[in-house]
Order: C-alpha cells, then sequence, then structure tokens
C-alpha cells in the first residue's frame, strides 16, 4: 500500500490550487469537506486551532498509518509578499506556553526555514524571524497522534506584511480585503516547489518497513498477516498463540524460510484460500489441538536455521 | 554530511559551538530552549532519522560520570562510564541506542571541563585501585571526533592525572578506554602515547560488518588502524563483542581471529573481551518494530537476567551463548594469554 499524502488547510482559497493541481474530487462525508485521488487527500478545516485540530483528527483516523500530513496556508511575516517558509519551530503563540515543536527535517530542503507562531487573533507585530499563523501548532500536534513527526510537516505562504498589513493602525478593523483570488493567486506559483516536496516526504514515508511476505512456493510470496488471517479463521488460536503465530510467521518471511509444508493459494484477490497439504498439524480441525500442533510443526523447523554471512571479507 | 544544527540557547555563544559550527557548516541553524524539546519527543521514528541526523549542541549539567554495569569491566572493579555525545553516525543493527532513544539526532554536549570535574571529583571518593573510565557507550568514541575535538581534549586530561599519579608516587592514575570502531585516528597518531589510555576496537567478521555495522569502516580498515596505533606505541584493547549468532558461525569467526591477530603483536594486545548478543527487552521490542525486516532479530531469543536497572534483557538461548562463547575463547586463546582476556557474560545464566 502506498503512503497516504494528506493536505490540511483552513480555506477553500489555499486549497483551488491543491484539488487542481493533483485533481482531487469531492467524497462524501460529514463534519468537514475531503477530497481525494488514489493516495492524495486534502481537507478544508477553517480558521483556527480547534478546526485545525478537528479537521486533521477527523482525516487522519480514516487512513491508514503509514503515510504523511502537511498544512499549507498563509501567513504574515516581515517578509515579502508571497514567499514560502518550511515551518522548522512551530510554537502556540501564548507566551506563557513554552511548547515549541520541531518538525524533524530529513532531507535537504529547497526553500527557507522559520518559527512559525500559531496565534489565536491576526497579529500586526510582524518580525522577520517568526511567520504568524493560526493553525500549524494545533495540525501539527494533531497529526503526530497519526503519523511518525518526520512525516507532518508545515509550509506557509506570506499573505501580508509591514507593508500590507493585515488589520488598520490601531488594530481597527482590516485594512485591505484578502480575496479569495488574491489567496489562491500566493499558492498557485508555488505548486511545483509544494509538489515536489510532497514527493520528497512520501518518498520519506515509503521506507518505513513494509509488511513481511512469507515464502509460499519457490516463485510465491504472501504477505505474512494474510495467512496469520486465514489461519485465525480456521482454527482457534489464543491470544498468545496469534502472538506466537505471528512471530514465526516473521521469522519464515525475514530468514527466507520455505514453509515447512505445501501450501497452494487459491480464491480471489481479497478474499483467498489456500490448501495444505504434507503437515501432521490438523488446520481445518478447529479442536484445541490443532493450532498448538501448526505453530510446534512451524518453530520445529525454524529453530536451527540462523542468518548466514558473507565468509570472505 | 550534517544539515541542520539545533542549538540550546545557552551554549549559542559558547566557543567550541563557534568552532563545531566553522567545522560543520550547516545549511540551517535553529534556536531550541532545551536539547529534549527535540530529542526527546516520542512521535519521532529512528529509523527515519538515521537517513539524515541533524546535530544538536547542549550543555549537559548532571550525571557526567556514571557507575558502569557490573559486567563491564577489563580487570578492575572500579569502573565508570561518560558519553560526551549521544547517538553515533554509525547504523549498527543491534545497537541499543536504537532502542533506548526516539530521536537518531546526534546530541554533542560542549561543556568538557564538566565532565573532567566530575571525574575529578569521583577520583576523590575512590579506593587505591585505579580506576577506569569507560568512553564511547552512548556514542563513538572517535568517530565525530574531527568535529568535536573531545577526545583529545579528554586524553590532555587523563594525561596530567598520569603526570600527577606519577609525581605523588601513589598509582592511583585514571585509566581511559577509548571504544571505537572509527578510523579517524589521525589525532591519536599526532600525540604521545598514554600509558594509562587504551584505544579498544569493536570487531565483528567483514560478513557482518558488511550486512549488519552499516555505514561503519569495514574489519580490514579496523585491523590497519589497530595495527598503526600499536606501531606508534599506544595500548590497544580488541573488542569482540557482540557476538552474532550464524549458521556458519564457527567459520567467518575463526577466519576473523586469524586476520586480527596475524597483523597484531599479540603479546602487546592490552586486553580482549567478548560477549555475545544481549539487549533490554523493552529495547528489543522497539528495535524489532523499526527494523522487521532484519534477519539477526529472527532467531529464537530468551529472557535472560534482570539488568542493572531492573529491566528484563534478552539475548540467545542458554546453550547457543554458550557454545559461541566456549568456541571464540578458544580460538582466542591459541593467540593470547589468558589473562588478557575477559568475558562479559550474564551471570544470572550461568553461561561462562
Amino acid at each position: 500500500v502506498n503512503p497516504h499524502l494528506l493536505f490540511v488547510v483552513a480555506l477553500a482559497a489555499e486549497a483551488r490550487p491543491l484539488l487542481t493541481h493533483y485533481g482531487l474530487k469531492r467524497v462524501n462525508d460529514a463534519g468537514f469537506s475531503i477530497y481525494a485521488k488514489g493516495s492524495t487527500y486534502l481537507v478544508i478545516s477553517g480558521i483556527g486551532k480547534i478546526n485545525a485540530a478537528a479537521a486533521t483528527a477527523h482525516a487522519l483516523s480514516r487512513l491508514p498509518h503509514n503515510g504523511c500530513a502537511i498544512n499549507i496556508g498563509i501567513a504574515g511575516s516581515d517578509s515579502p509578499l508571497g514567499t514560502l517558509f518550511r515551518a522548522n519551530r512551530i510554537t502556540d503563540g501564548n507566551p506563557a506556553s513554552q511548547q515549541a515543536l520541531y518538525p524533524p527535517q530529513i532531507f535537504q530542503q529547497h526553500f527557507p526555514g522559520r518559527t512559525v507562531s500559531s496565534v489565536d487573533q491576526p497579529e500586526t507585530n510582524y518580525t522577520e524571524t517568526e511567520v504568524f499563523d493560526m493553525e500549524a501548532h494545533a495540525f501539527c500536534t494533531t497529526a503526530r497522534r497519526y503519523l511518525t513527526a518526520e512525516c507532518v510537516q508545515s509550509l506557509k505562504v506570506i499573505s501580508d506584511n509591514p507593508q500590507t498589513p493585515l488589520l488598520q493602525e490601531n488594530n481597527e478593523g482590516p485594512s485591505f480585503k484578502l480575496s479569495k483570488q488574491f489567496v489562491t493567486d500566493l499558492i498557485e506559483p508555488h505548486l511545483p516547489e509544494i509538489s515536489r516536496y510532497a514527493s520528497e516526504l512520501v518518498g520519506l514515508a515509503s521506507t518505513l518497513p513494509a509488511k513481511c511476505q512469507v515464502q509460499l512456493s519457490p516463485d510465491t510470496d504472501i504477505a505474512s498477516s494474510e495467512l496469520i488471517e486465514y489461519f485465525i479463521q480456521k482454527m482457534h488460536f489464543t491470544d498468545s498463540q496469534e502472538k506466537l503465530l505471528e512471530n514465526i510467521l516473521n521469522r519464515y518471511a525475514v530468514l527466507k524460510r520455505p514453509l515447512p509444508f505445501s501450501i497452494e493459494k487459491r480464491g480471489n484477490i481479497g478474499d483467498p484460500d489456500f490448501v495444505l497439504s504434507n503437515t501432521s498439524a490438523k488446520p481445518l480441525d478447529n479442536s484445541p489441538g490443532s493450532a498448538s500442533g501448526l505453530l510446534k510443526e512451524l518453530q520445529k523447523h525454524l529453530d536451527n536455521h540462523y542468518p548466514s554471512y558473507m565468509a570472505n571479507q | 554530511m550534517i544539515d541542520t544544527v539545533y542549538i540550546e540557547q545557552e551554549v549559542r555563544s559558547h566557543t567550541r559551538v563557534k568552532q563545531i559550527l566553522d567545522r560543520v557548516k550547516p545549511t540551517e541553524v535553529i534556536d531550541i530552549e532545551r536539547y529534549g524539546e527535540v530529542f526527546n519527543p516520542k512521535s519521532q521514528n529512528f529509523r527515519l532519522q538515521k537517513q539524515n541526523p541533524a546535530l544538536i549542541l547542549a550543555s549537559k549539567h548532571k550525571n557526567f560520570v556514571l557507575p558502569a554495569p557490573p559486567d563491564y569491566t577489563i580487570g578492575s572493579e572500579t569502573n565508570y562510564y561518560f558519553s560526551h555525545m549521544l547517538n553515533c553516525i554509525y547504523d549498527c543493527r543491534y545497537c541499543f541506542l536504537q532502542g533506548m532513544y526516539s530521536s537518531a539526532n546526534y546530541v554533542v554536549f560542549v561543556n568538557y571541563e564538566d565532565f573532567f570535574d566530575s571525574i575529578n571529583r569521583s577520583l576523590q571518593e575512590l579506593p587505591a585501585e585505579p580506576a577506569w573510565f569507560f568512553s564511547g557507550y552512548d556514542c563513538d568514541s572517535m568517530a565525530l571526533e574531527p568535529v568535536t575535538g573531545f577526545m583529545d581534549a579528554c586524553l590532555d586530561f587523563f594525561e596530567s592525572k598520569g603526570l600527577e599519579s606519577r609525581n605523588l608516587g601513589s598509582g592511583k592514575a585514571p585509566h581511559l578506554e577509548i571504544r571505537t570502531k572509527s578510523t579517524q585516528i589521525r589525532s591519536l597518531l599526532k600525540r604521545k602515547p598514554l600509558d594509562n589510555a587504551v584505544v579498544a576496537y569493536s570487531l565483528s567478521p567483514g560478513g557482518i560488518v558488511e550486512a549488519i555495522e552499516h555505514k561503519t569502516p569495514s574489519l580490514q580498515k579496523r585491523i590497519d588502524a589497530l595495527a598503526q596505533l600499536q606501531e606508534a606505541g599506544w595500548p590497544i584493547g580488541l573488542r569482540f563483542d557482540p557476538l552474532i549468532a550464524a549458521d556458519n558461525f564457527e567459520s567467518i569467526y575463526k577466519r576473523m581471529f586469524e586476520q586480527v591477530f596475524d597483523k597484531l603483536d599479540c603479546a602487546k594486545i592490552h586486553s580482549v573481551s567478548l560477549g555475545t548478543f544481549r539487549l533490554p527487552k523493552s529495547f528489543h521490542r522497539t528495535i524489532t518494530k523499526l527494523y522487521p525486516d532484519e534477519p539477526m532479530f529472527a532467531v529464537p531469543l530468551q529472557n535472560h537476567s534482570r539488568g542493572p536497572d531492573s529491566s528484563t534483557m534478552i539475548g540467545y538461548t542458554q546453550s547457543l551463548e554458550h557454545n559461541m562463547m566456549e568456541f571464540c575463547k578458544n580460538e582466542i586463546l591459541k593467540h593470547i594469554d589468558a589473562t588478557q582476556l575477559f568475558a562479559c557474560v550474564d551471570t544470572s545464566t550461568g553461561v561462562t
């Protein structure tokens, strides 16, 4: 299964260029608007920390735990409008809270990193070293409950700065209208960089170990999890026997040892059936002893096998 | 080699931090309050971070020097260890660091002098017997030496303690073991050897180095480094630890012992130690989740004694351990005297 890629954005205007670029289509779901194509997803959260956390959890709880998530959105800073930054430090914008998050930087970066402060209200005390947004911290904290930190990142495009502040002097209302088109136009030019970055992140997630394959015959392998599922359906395993079966089949897979009995895979993809022969265990017999018989047989044929290492080094 | 460097605020203006930055030339420097903010969060993946670890420059505040585990000895009863660095540039699949830390980033504590002050304080509380201090427990002692220069400073300290002891005629000079797999030995060859410091190499058969000890120098390069150091007058140690179970165990280990001992002056080897693969059970669980596809973990393992921190240790079956240790001891004793050999054993299993 390919690792999934999830974009979390606050506004529909931020989402629009990504939806077009990736060809994402709306999927029916209650609560938040989710778009998808293949293993790429996008959820529109709405503005603010609570929305960001809820949308991230909503989307990631429906996806496998092997993937990555990127928060993309506009932000304020003392930098030129349209500049793209990568969050290398994320604070929750509350000076009393010291809890900063540091998204691990695994691969060579093509655009600069900055501290992102996720504030509760629009902030216009712009600095050059800090970027103000309203979602990154909540997104990151939530996504890390589902995915490993390396695969959770945040990218920000500058939409307001001291020359084009979001609020008027004395904070008396907005100084200019942050139109939908203006926001879309800020994100769109960065699609090539965003897309390359997302591919690298998916590539990183794909280096996480895949499920082990057990050799059924010299030229047929099967995920050990599929075989475990089959045995559990056919025989009665206690919890500890089930764990032992998983452990033993994993060892067969890793040591590339053939199973000690003939096994033939039949049935349909996704609903396979197996036929076992040349075994003293009775896998189709649901008597209490049959699982332990199978485990004993599997273990006996494995216990004296160790990896072999090159001798002429 | 290192793209990202995190720096604790407390050491931002430390001279050593500036020197290290000059050597590393990172593309990104990120300021942090304390190293734990980056290093400790649980939701990190050691395997992914190992692809490109960052460097964290920090200050250590306590526990500079700790008592070594009871089996960790080369003859003395007073043994300590210290680590100026957490994590290692190498990627050995059996390494306990993968199970202990959630981050693969390197932490370097730049307040070296505090380590030496702490060793000094430990020495004042010690009995007459010379104490051993082991470096390279939570890291490789020499692998990042061109960047950190720690070992050079450490050897200056142990040299001064040796001189002090000679002048006082106390015979209490502390001894240092520099445990490494690195062939970055230029700084050692540049200085006069110390008789109270041993350079100890961890060695494994070439095929195991290739398959399991990723990013490390080959066996042959380590042997060459050992020969150079011995030639230069440094006391050297050989650490065949961990021994790794293999279908062809006897042939590959026999061949390695021949390769190693043929190249060295055996009578002048300070010490040889050996021990089989073992890990705290909780670390083993973490590591096998990170590397479910690693053949060395797909063998029968069993619970052993309680470790020093009361954690259950896991290792090979007793009979296998016994056979591995006996075979290696017999082979090694063809080359050296029994007084030079020390076995790290799990005493509760009775395997010696």
